[in-house]
């Protein structure tokens, strides 16, 4: 089956990069990419090092000293392996799913079920590589060359691993993706309990020392990386650059998100207090998550996957594809969703007009900032009535299982 | 009247007394020269100079005919040279061929070469603030986020360029002791209000002399029309035994004789208004020069009075008559007039490009990105040109380097290599400075050269809009 499904993935992808009126107009859309995750301003980042002009000393480049060394090492190989470099990270990450989803599958086929899940069989693994191979927000953001796929592609490649019970490659992964666009530091805790809860078969360690070796490596990966990009680019600069424009917000260029509106109108003064509660914001749902989820590690990776697209500073369509993606490997909670068809609707209406409304905005000039960041809300409020969705139909699916006595009793609230 | 005679004659007394302590000298010139497409060109120079020693303290606390206030400022903030300009209106290089004096950008331009201290910056700061004030601008929006430093542009123009002998070798660089800072702001208005402060620094006002034709109703009812000042060290000698401050100020205007009479004659009447009454008795040279066009059959024209002196200068091959007034000799009330023998000027409608001109513009649309190209045009037919092009872009354009293209679009086939010698680049930091852009060039004879870069225009907090947004931002 594979094969069949990554030929066809592969080739679209190429066959969309050849066309160059596509693949330019892609990259440069707000809302594909971002300040920083832009392909452009790679380019200009990787020009200016090559010149020996300090990359980072410049509002132009916010993404990471490693960029720089891997796109500096593929400008040596012909122009058409960067093409290849971003489909077959794509299929990577498609494969990855499978894997994960055949190895998750395993686990919960000895977990305690509900009646009606006895003797149905799961999706098909390669189902959810199809799922993300041909999403059209993954096939958009590949083609637009948003270095954000390299993120997406740490994050599944540490589930995977900690699946696998590699703990050192787990927590590496996590680090890389942490160190590339900062908000994935909130996945150490899910990966965490992947290893504790799965990955760890027959070990006799404690527990709390598992933690403790994990936490103890990620923070040994991430000093690495950023020591090592200190060595490639011989200065601290980058941190503020990258991490520094992530977390304040200097670049107001309109995204899908919901920061650039608000700091545009902001006023001075509450602009620190309001950065503060915005950032908090995002990251204040990994603990409780963690904690209330801790059995179902994965279905919390993809619950974080999905608040940092929504409540990140800079997020695009590429954040929505990997969420999307983790989303079918619980395909048993999808009969408790209630509201598949309006958030369906939502994603359609938002993906039509935001578009139109940039355009009117911006070139057209009859319509405003107000329009297009309108049409973002719309598809922000479709995508957090899908992560609710799904928290209810988890709660819900993990409260029959529990209590198979209460199906059918009628609830009345006093 | 008696009143005013009276304090006129103690002003002469006091500059008579500081002249013998302080060694000063102020020399006048109004140059005027129809140009090609029936416009006027009037040059207005003064010059102030001072014998000082650089290393001085109370310099300025003794002073005659230099401006005290632009003296205590250059001193107070350690400048070492200066220079600021005020344009309106864009010099049109197609018709009017090269200024006389050095062209500035529209708006307004201010460049210095500091002393390197500790306090650099916040010299700059005051200077700017300080000559804010002084001339009634905009001045102090100098800020970090526009002041720029050029490597190669600039070049100071004080006592060591004077002794750029290449026999000479050079004590110190001016490097050495001091840094250039460059800032200008297109979107400035000149107007009246800025003329008035300016004409306060001449040591006649607008009493006597020239300057009388300053009147600013006229002055700023022109196609053009850029004032400046200049100041900079000089030496007096070949060995630079002697030095002297040196202050230079301009007008520079171009008038349409054509748009109200359809005809080019004119008189100091007619184009300011005023004739001179009086000469200035404290300047050691004052007069005025009129660029004399060759008299062919269907260019016949008369100067009254006729000039009781004259030079020759050369134009290429050809050689020109220049009038020459002295200011000390003439009948007053001195008005001078100019007539051609036409019934209309016919506009010529060959435009006489000079050799080397550059066009700017900036191409694509929408609030997202865009590029700017340079256009410029070497029509030397066998000479190659060396040119630094320096531009200093506004941190809200967010320039990508890597889009820069330099390419010759005619004339021969040249790489780009051999055509940029040398390149520095800044890259901006949102809202602290700007991106700047050096190029030195070399121009194959009779080419085109096209220099475009693309930029991002950076999305803006609700504050950093000025006011009137959607007349745009001006990039100098």
């Amino acid at each position: 089956m594979s094969p069949l499904l990554y030929i066809p993935a592969f080739a679209i992808r190429l066959a969309l990069f050849h066309i160059p009126a596509i693949a330019e107009t892609l990259a440069s859309r707000v809302e594909i990419v971002t300040p920083i995750t832009s392909y452009k301003r790679l380019t200009e980042g990787l020009y200016l090092f090559e010149s020996h002009v300090p990359p980072y000393d410049g509002g132009v480049f916010h993404q990471s000293p490693i960029f720089l060394a891997l796109f500096q090492l593929l400008n040596f190989l012909p122009s058409i392996t960067v093409p290849i470099l971003y489909a077959l990270t794509d299929i990577t990450i498609a494969y990855l799913l499978t894997e994960i989803t055949t190895k998750k599958q395993a686990i919960y086929g000895v977990k305690p079920k509900l009646e009606v899940e006895k003797g149905a069989k799961g999706i098909e693994p390669w189902v959810v590589g199809a799922l993300y191979l041909f999403n059209p927000l993954s096939i958009l953001s590949c083609v637009s060359k948003s270095t954000l796929i390299f993120t997406n592609a740490s994050i599944v490649l540490a589930v995977y691993y900690a699946l696998q019970g590699e703990k050192s490659l787990g927590m590496f992964w996590v680090a890389m993706a942490s160190y590339l666009s900062f908000y994935p530091a909130m996945l150490v805790a899910p990966i965490i309990l992947i290893i504790l809860n799965w990955g760890a078969n027959g070990s006799t360690i404690l527990k709390k020392d598992i933690v403790l070796h994990c936490v103890l490596l990620y923070a040994t990966w991430l000093a690495a990386l950023l020591f090592l990009s200190y060595q490639l680019v011989g200065s601290w600069d980058f941190m503020g650059a990258t991490y520094g424009v992530i977390i304040f917000l200097s670049d107001l260029t309109p995204n899908v998100g919901l920061f650039w509106y608000f700091f545009i109108e902001m006023f001075d003064q509450f602009r620190p207090f309001f950065l503060v509660v915005f950032q908090l914001h995002a990251f204040i749902f990994a603990a409780p998550l963690s904690i209330k989820l801790s059995e179902h590690p994965i279905f919390v990776t993809f619950m974080l996957c999905g608040i940092m697209g929504i409540f990140k500073s800079y997020p695009s369509i590429g954040d929505a594809a990997l969420y999307l993606a983790f989303l079918p490997i619980h395909d048993e909670l999808l009969k408790y969703m209630r509201y598949g068809f309006l958030t369906a609707n939502l994603f359609l209406y938002a993906s039509t007009l935001g578009p139109i409304f940039w355009h009117l905005w911006i070139y057209a000039g009859s319509g405003n900032a107000n329009f297009f960041y309108a049409i973002t809300l719309v598809y922000n409020i479709g995508q957090i009535l899908l992560l609710v969705d799904v928290m209810y139909a988890m709660l819900r699916r993990s409260f029959d299982v529990e209590h198979p006595e209460s199906l059918g009793k009628e609830v009345v609230q006093k | 009247m008696q009143l005013t005679h009276l304090i006129t004659q103690s002003i002469v007394a006091c500059t008579v007394a500081t002249l013998a302590v302080a060694k000063e000298s102020f020399d006048e010139e109004l140059v005027l020269k129809s140009l090609a497409d029936g416009k006027l060109f009037t040059h207005f120079q003064f010059t102030t100079r001072l014998d000082y020693e650089p290393s001085g303290d109370a310099l300025f606390s003794h002073y005659g005919l230099f401006p005290k206030a632009i003296g205590q400022i250059i001193q107070r903030y350690g400048a070492r040279e200066l220079h600021l300009t005020f344009t309106q209106g864009r010099w049109n290089y197609e018709d009017w061929g090269y200024p006389i004096a050095q062209s500035a950008g529209t708006g307004v331009e201010l460049w210095a070469w500091m002393y390197r201290t500790e306090s650099i910056e916040p010299n700059w700061k005051a200077l700017t603030n300080a000559l804010s004030g002084l001339f009634c601008a905009s001045l102090n929006f100098i800020d970090e986020t526009i002041t720029s430093r050029p490597r190669m542009s600039f070049r100071p123009e004080g006592f060591y360029n004077e002794q750029a002998d290449p026999m000479h070798e050079r004590q110190d660089d001016p490097s050495d002791d001091s840094e250039l800072r460059y800032g200008s702001l297109p979107h400035e208005s000149v107007c009246t209000e800025n003329l008035t402060p300016w004409i306060k620094l001449l040591p006649c006002k607008a009493k006597a002399g020239v300057s009388t034709l300053l009147n600013a109703h006229k002055l700023y009812d022109t196609n053009f029309h850029s004032m400046a000042i200049h100041v900079r060290p000089v030496c007096k000698d070949v060995d630079c035994n002697q030095k002297q401050l040196e202050l230079v100020q301009t007008v520079t205007s171009v008038f349409d004789p054509v748009r109200v009479t359809a005809r080019r004659e004119w008189s100091f009447q007619s184009l300011f208004d005023r004739k001179i009454e009086r000469s200035c008795a404290v300047a050691s040279l004052s007069r005025v020069l009129v660029l004399l066009p060759t008299i062919t059959e269907d260019n016949a024209w008369q100067i009254f009075p006729s000039a009781d002196d004259s030079m020759m200068y050369k134009v290429g091959e050809e050689t020109r008559q220049v009038a020459v007034y002295d200011l000390a000799k003439v009948h007053v009330p001195f008005d001078l007039q100019m007539i051609w023998q036409e019934h209309i000027f016919l506009f010529p409608l060959q435009p006489s490009f000079p050799p080397f001109f550059a066009h700017r513009y900036f191409t694509g649309y929408g609030q997202e990105r865009g590029g700017l190209t340079v256009n410029i045009v070497n029509q030397n037919p066998n000479e190659t040109v060396p040119v630094i092009y320096f531009d200093s872009i506004p941190w809200y354009l967010k320039l990508y380097l890597h889009t820069l293209k330099v390419s010759v679009t005619w004339g021969q086939d040249v790489r780009q290599d051999d055509l940029i010698k040398q390149t520095y680049y800044q890259p901006a930091v949102d809202r602290s400075r700007p991106s700047v852009l050096e190029m030195w060039l070399t121009l194959p004879p009779n080419s085109v050269t096209t220099v475009s870069i693309e930029f991002d225009k950076v999305f803006l907090k609700y504050t950093e809009h000025r006011p009137d947004a959607n007349r745009g931002f001006d990039v100098g």
